[in-house]
């Protein structure tokens, strides 16, 4: 799982990390940021160490299953 | 002008167009604005958290100007395989160490602590992959990319965020403008240019690795469909990684202390490079893991537990998101050893791109590039370590500097009948997966290009059965599959289009590993295993006409330095 939880007792709505996020992850509606493409997510951590709130978690298994070299 | 505007929802004009916003872009940009050049900086996502640049791995090659020049030029030029364009390589060594101190000041000023320094405000230096004679610096990513992008805004670059740019315009054989859609509001933009620099990176294929899923060669592709020359596809790279997660910063792991591994424990890359066994350039690397795969004794794993307690916290502090997913999986990678395999990353970093001369001018009249986009003509087939950041800031720099001389003689753009009715069909082709209801979707194309690019027999040890065998599974998802793919949204729009580039720069990698016959840098064959530099000191190069790959070799001129005419195995 990629980009997984946005605490939202936490998030201000500052909406940076839709701002910054290279896989264009995040949507909005009525300014509160969601997940809207969780299988796009590739597991930078941007969000999550930019987010001034900690509201946001980011599990470092994979999003999509990919074939291996071997 | 009136037919474009019902065409296409934004029409803007510039002096220099620099599409993709990371180091190299921010670079050229801030270099053309200095020179009072009107510049557009385009970027598909937010300018400094785009691209590789903010995964920069913290590894950087910097000459000073009292190192011994002669010795790192045949550190590089030797281990670079003698692939590497000579002139570049004295450029390399002569600016980097400007480049390098101007961005630093430049994030000074800002508060923002680019390279690292030791307690005596020295810059740090280290012995990386594949150094000799050479050394690598240390540097901080997000503070580098962040002073870039205030920087560029300080200097009156205007800024387009969002849009993936997809077409590149010609007009009597120069270089006009590019055509985009916005990832976000579905918008077109044309953007017009008198000079036109392509710096978003090469394409990544979304394969493994960290941080680079939103380069698929869009850059690379629309250059190459208007006949601008590729050259260095046959060395599209890999780096290596965790089976289990992304991780990068290899480089300056292998540098403190990190040893690959076979499944009997043996530090196996002894065998295959014994000068420096687990920094061997990544050229060996891949092809070593593959090897002992190949021979048994895999799986591969990669162990950290020799390193120093201050060299872990030092790697914590450059590489948090990697040590940070290790935490997150419950792994302490300084305590046990991890699964490793290669991340094959196609024209990524060094693998390839445009090719150009020493101004960063391609075939084309007006068009330039720098960066991940060209064909980082400093590097050969893979020599040392962190050389290609500092190749970012030296080529983004001249690029802009030399697009902008060249904007200076030009008229205002204003664009033909025949260019007009050419951007309707583009508009066609970028919007024609959202007429459809169903389908394939670019995922699954994407994964099945993937399937057929990453397996060794394809991707490290070849053979012409292998490489004929994908260049035609290609070429059949080409002509079936990609006119199957459809989008049931705007976003997954953006994804159709990444994945039409993925194919075509997928086609012209692997042709172009076909038409090398011999084995040198990251072109390992079974069937041609030796470097030959009797017939082989060639480039291969590619282009399209008509849509259609078209490839060829050139010979290269090595005016400093030649190797021995001989063939030599490769191990």
């Amino acid at each position: 799982m990629p980009v997984k939880n946005i605490d939202y007792t936490r998030c201000s709505s500052c909406l940076r990390c839709y701002k910054i996020c290279p896989m264009d992850v995040f949507g909005v509606v009525s300014r509160q940021v969601y997940i809207a493409w969780q299988q796009d997510c590739m597991c930078c951590y941007l969000c999550e160490i930019e987010c001034p709130e900690d509201a946001i978690y980011v599990d470092p298994q994979r999003s999509q299953l990919k074939p291996f070299p071997w | 002008m009136n037919g474009l505007k019902k065409m296409v929802n934004h029409v803007e004009s510039c002096d220099v167009l620099i599409a993709g916003g990371g180091t190299a872009g921010c670079f050229a940009a801030i270099k053309a604005a200095e020179k009072n050049q009107k510049v557009i900086l385009v970027d598909k996502g937010y300018i400094g958290r785009s691209g590789c640049s903010p995964f920069a791995a913290g590894a950087i090659n910097i000459c000073y100007p009292d190192d011994d020049k002669d010795r790192w030029f045949e550190e590089i030029v030797t281990r670079g395989e003698y692939l590497n364009d000579q002139e570049w390589v004295k450029i390399q060594l002569a600016e980097a160490y400007d480049r390098n101190v101007e961005l630093h000041k430049w994030g000074k000023a800002y508060g923002k602590k680019v390279l690292v320094e030791d307690e005596n405000g020295e810059f740090v230096r280290r012995q990386g992959r594949g150094n000799i004679h050479t050394r690598t610096n240390v540097i901080n990513a997000l503070p580098m990319v962040d002073t870039l992008r205030r920087k560029s805004r300080d200097v009156g670059v205007k800024m387009v965020e969002r849009v993936m740019l997809t077409h590149l315009i010609l007009q009597e054989g120069r270089a006009v403008g590019i055509l985009g859609l916005h990832c976000r509001t579905g918008e077109s933009y044309l953007f017009l240019a008198k000079a036109v620099v392509l710096t978003a990176g090469g394409c990544g294929f979304k394969s493994f690795f960290i941080g680079h899923r939103n380069l698929t060669g869009e850059a690379q592709y629309m250059a190459m469909r208007v006949g601008a020359h590729l050259r260095n596809l046959d060395q599209a790279m890999s780096n290596s990684t965790s089976k289990d997660i992304d991780i990068h910063g290899l480089s300056l792991m292998v540098g403190f202390g990190g040893r690959f591994l076979n499944a009997d424990g043996e530090e196996f890359m002894l065998r295959y490079d014994p000068q420096v066994g687990s920094r061997a350039r990544l050229t060996r690397v891949v092809v070593g893991m593959a090897k002992e795969v190949d021979a048994g004794r895999g799986p591969i794993y990669f162990d950290l537990t020799q390193v120093t307690p201050d060299d872990q916290k030092l790697l914590r502090h450059i590489l948090p998101e990697g040590f940070r997913a290790f935490e997150r999986l419950g792994v302490n990678p300084f305590k046990q050893k991890n699964e490793w395999i290669p991340a094959f990353e196609g024209t990524l970093i060094h693998g390839g791109g445009l090719h150009m001369d020493t101004t960063c001018a391609s075939n084309i009249p007006g068009l330039y590039s720098a960066g991940d986009t060209s064909c980082t003509p400093e590097h050969g087939t893979w020599s040392i370590t962190g050389l290609n950041l500092s190749f970012c800031f030296i080529s983004g720099a001249r690029a802009g500097s030399f697009a902008a001389d060249w904007a200076m003689q030009q008229e205002d753009v204003k664009l033909s009948k025949e260019n007009e009715a050419l951007i309707r069909t583009y508009i066609e082709e970028l919007i024609g997966p959202a007429k459809k209801n169903s389908g394939i979707t670019p995922d699954q194309l994407n994964y099945e290009l993937l399937d057929i690019l990453i397996p060794y027999r394809v991707a490290y040890l070849r053979d012409e059965t292998s490489l004929q065998g994908a260049l035609d599974r290609i070429r059949l998802l080409m002509d079936d599959k990609l006119p199957q793919v459809y989008a049931k949204s705007l976003h997954e729009l953006i994804k159709a289009f990444e994945t039409r580039s993925m194919l075509a720069i997928g086609e012209a990698i692997v042709a172009s590993v076909l038409y090398r016959k011999e084995s040198r840098g990251f072109v390992y064959r079974k069937d041609y295993p030796l470097t030959d530099n009797v017939d082989w000191l060639k480039w291969v190069m590619v282009t399209m006409e008509n849509e259609k790959i078209k490839i060829w070799a050139e010979d290269f001129p090595t005016p400093y330095l030649s190797p021995p005419r001989e063939k030599y195995p490769i191990f």
